[in-house]
């Protein structure tokens, strides 16, 4: 069962989205509510997905999964809003991320076809 | 009638030179005299009242006026005297009287235009010429004529005898010298003002010394020809002598014409002007304006220096300009404008109207950058709080739909598992309807105000702006880097709005955006290729949009001709 980090400073989100993904298959290894939060969660649980929230307190999802993309085994991110890709520009392209889901859009599958393609 | 006391005097003399005209005339026919000789006499007394009193009345405050008069009644009461025939002691006194109005003349030449002896030295070559004058009487048989009664005061040649005589014909010519280098002196030394003024007397005067001077040296001896013509040069002298002192005192007064000029000029405008126009008016070029400030009280020079008013030559003073009873600045000036204070109060009410435009001018100027910098912080203030209401709105309403969302998703997928089809189709238009409402919400938030733009800068935010516009656009983008948070909003609303608008009212089906920074400005430029016929009507987007680009000092024009698709271009100071 593929291990998943959950980054997202709402607690009503980080609720939904751990029921939504353990339905799906996933199993929830922990949660973080900000950005160092999420990287020391990466080092000390070795996730293999991190679902990582564009919007955060401190850094933004953009810089976290930089940051995660240095790691010698990097986990996979899916970078996650309430707003569209395209609000954000190029920026979701440039970003070292597997991809993009707009929470409206979040589900267990539309998370492992993004995890394990084919 | 209800007259001015010194119009009563006027009116009064003016009676008694016509009483004196009329019995000295009398006077003439009944001893016989020449009338033409008569009446060229009595002209020339006429001439100085009528010429002393018209001064007088135009120029008040001038002594030249009176004096002028004055001269014209003893010459009239003179001839009353010398032509009644009663005895040497009513002769006697009518030669005195002759004679007083050359001195009066002099008297006027030295203290014009304001009458006034101001220097010992005048004073004393005006006492001269009363005492020579008189003195000539005495020693001199300025009155002889084979018919007349006797010279009571003359010293015959058996008396004092011919060096007295001499002497006094010396001191006449002093007096006369001394009286044509005073004359000399004032135009040297007068302002432009007085110049003027001295225009017509000087020449004048100066003829009639000449003449008197001739006839001295012709009395001394001089083998110059007594030439009848002098005669006839001489009375022309004396008539020119009330005319020209007349005009002189006028000079000043026909100034007043050229304060219209200058109300007219000042109210065109051109307030650095200001100096130069009251120069030309008041015909002085030296004159100075000084500004009155209430805080700190004081006066100041056009550039805001302090300046003091006590600072000034011995020719020059200062005259208050009030405006509505409050000091508005003063002007330095010409003490001979002193002698016109009627053209000085005029220059002065239009240079006080001046001085009250600018400063109000600088007070609508100030206001106006009072309200630009307003006009500004209310535009950033209205951006803030949108950004506030979009945080708050992604923050709050659209995180808990979100969740709401998923909820009703998962619902429906267990649901969807054990059965009941109803239950599923209603949990899927639930879960549909929201999905509905969270992009409606989103597409608000974004609207209020792109967290892109904040996060990402201008470029960032206009390909994000591209990317999801419904028409094709085509970005040209020449503005990297950062600017100041309101230019970056500007411009983002200018591309937003003109994208907004090519979509929804142009129809167009291709659009290009340009942006360049250069010289401390944004342009920004958004061409597209639909309907046109766009204009920034009261209330439409594009007079918002106009609004906020001049609240930043640019400025925003709409090109759009039916049919040839719309141009916006914006010009924004960007530091």
């Amino acid at each position: 069962m593929p291990t998943v980090l959950i980054v997202d400073d709402h607690a009503g989100f980080r609720r939904m989205a751990r029921r939504m993904l353990e339905e799906g298959g996933f199993r929830v290894v922990a949660e973080a509510v900000d950005g160092a939060g999420a990287l020391a969660a990466v080092l000390e649980h070795h996730p293999e997905l991190v679902l990582l929230d564009v919007q955060l307190p401190d850094l933004d999802g953009f810089a976290v999964a930089e940051a995660l993309a240095l790691d010698a085994f990097p986990p996979v991110v899916v970078l996650t809003s309430s707003r569209s890709s395209s609000e954000y520009g190029t920026r979701v392209g440039r970003s070292p991320a597997r991809g993009f889901v707009p929470k409206a859009d979040l589900s267990g599958p539309a998370l492992a076809e993004l995890f394990a393609p084919g | 009638m209800n007259l001015p006391p010194r119009a009563r005097l006027q009116a009064g003399l003016a009676v008694l030179a016509l009483a004196l005209l009329g019995i000295s005339a009398r006077l003439a026919v009944v001893g016989g005299g020449p009338l033409y000789q008569v009446g060229k006499e009595l002209l020339v007394g006429a001439l100085f009242v009528i010429a002393g009193l018209a001064g007088w009345a135009r120029r008040p405050d001038s002594r030249t006026g009176p004096l002028m008069a004055a001269a014209g009644l003893v010459w009239l009461l003179a001839r009353v005297f010398i032509w009644s025939g009663t005895g040497s002691f009513v002769f006697t006194v009518g030669l005195i009287l002759v004679v007083t109005p050359i001195a009066l003349i002099a008297h006027m030449a030295v203290g014009f235009p304001g009458g006034r002896i101001s220097s010992k030295l005048e004073r004393a070559i005006v006492v001269s010429a009363y005492l020579v004058i008189l003195a000539g009487v005495g020693f001199l048989d300025v009155g002889a004529c084979p018919d007349c009664p006797a010279n009571l005061l003359l010293v015959g040649p058996g008396g004092i005898g011919r060096w007295a005589e001499t002497a006094i014909e010396v001191a006449t010519l002093l007096s006369i010298a001394a009286f044509v280098a005073t004359l000399a002196r004032h135009w040297l030394r007068g302002t432009p003002a007085t110049r003027r003024m001295l225009v017509p007397v000087l020449p004048t005067a100066s003829l009639y010394a000449a003449i008197s001077a001739t006839f001295v040296l012709v009395e001394l001896g001089l083998p110059l020809r007594p030439v009848k013509s002098w005669e006839t040069v001489e009375y022309i002298a004396i008539l020119a002598v009330p005319l020209a002192f007349l005009a002189g005192l006028l000079r000043s007064r026909l100034a007043r014409a050229d304060v219209g000029t200058l109300v007219v000029e000042l109210g065109e405008g051109s307030g650095g002007e200001l100096r130069g126009a009251l120069a030309k008016a008041l015909r002085d070029p030296t004159v100075e304006v000084a500004y009155w400030t209430d805080d700190p009280g004081g006066y100041r020079h056009a550039d805001g220096q302090a300046m003091d008013l006590s600072l000034h030559g011995q020719d020059r003073t200062a005259t208050v300009i009030e405006r509505k009873g409050l000091r508005v600045g003063a002007l330095v000036h010409d003490r001979a404008l002193l002698d016109d204070p009627a053209l000085l109060d005029s220059v002065c009410a239009a240079a006080g109207l001046a001085l009250e435009n600018q400063r109000l001018h600088a007070e609508v100027v100030a206001r106006l950058e009072d309200v630009r910098t307003s006009r500004a912080r209310i535009v950033e203030a209205g951006d803030a709080e949108r950004q506030r209401v979009e945080r708050n709105l992604h923050d709050g309403a659209q995180q808990r739909l979100v969740s709401l969302s998923m909820a009703l998703r998962m619902a429906r997928d267990r649901v969807g598992a054990s059965g009941d089809p109803s239950l599923v189709g209603l949990l899927g238009d639930a879960s549909e309807e929201l999905n509905l409402a969270l992009r409606e919400l989103r597409e608000l938030a974004a609207g209020l105000h792109p967290p892109i733009l904040t996060d990402e800068g201008l470029e960032a935010a206009l390909e994000s702006l591209a990317e999801r516009s419904a028409v094709p656009v085509e970005l040209s983008l020449g503005a990297p880097g950062r600017l100041a948070a309101p230019v970056e909003v500007a411009a983002y609303y200018v591309v937003s709005e003109a994208l907004a608008n090519a979509a929804k009212h142009a129809r167009a089906s291709h659009a290009v955006v340009r942006t360049c920074r250069a010289d401390h400005q944004l342009d920004v430029e958004v061409v597209d290729d639909g309907v046109g016929g766009a204009a920034a009507r009261p209330g439409s987007g594009l007079e918002g949009l106009t609004d906020r680009v001049e609240a930043l000092g640019g400025t925003l024009c709409v090109e759009s001709r039916p049919g040839e698709g719309t141009r916006l271009v914006a010009h924004i100071p960007c530091g």
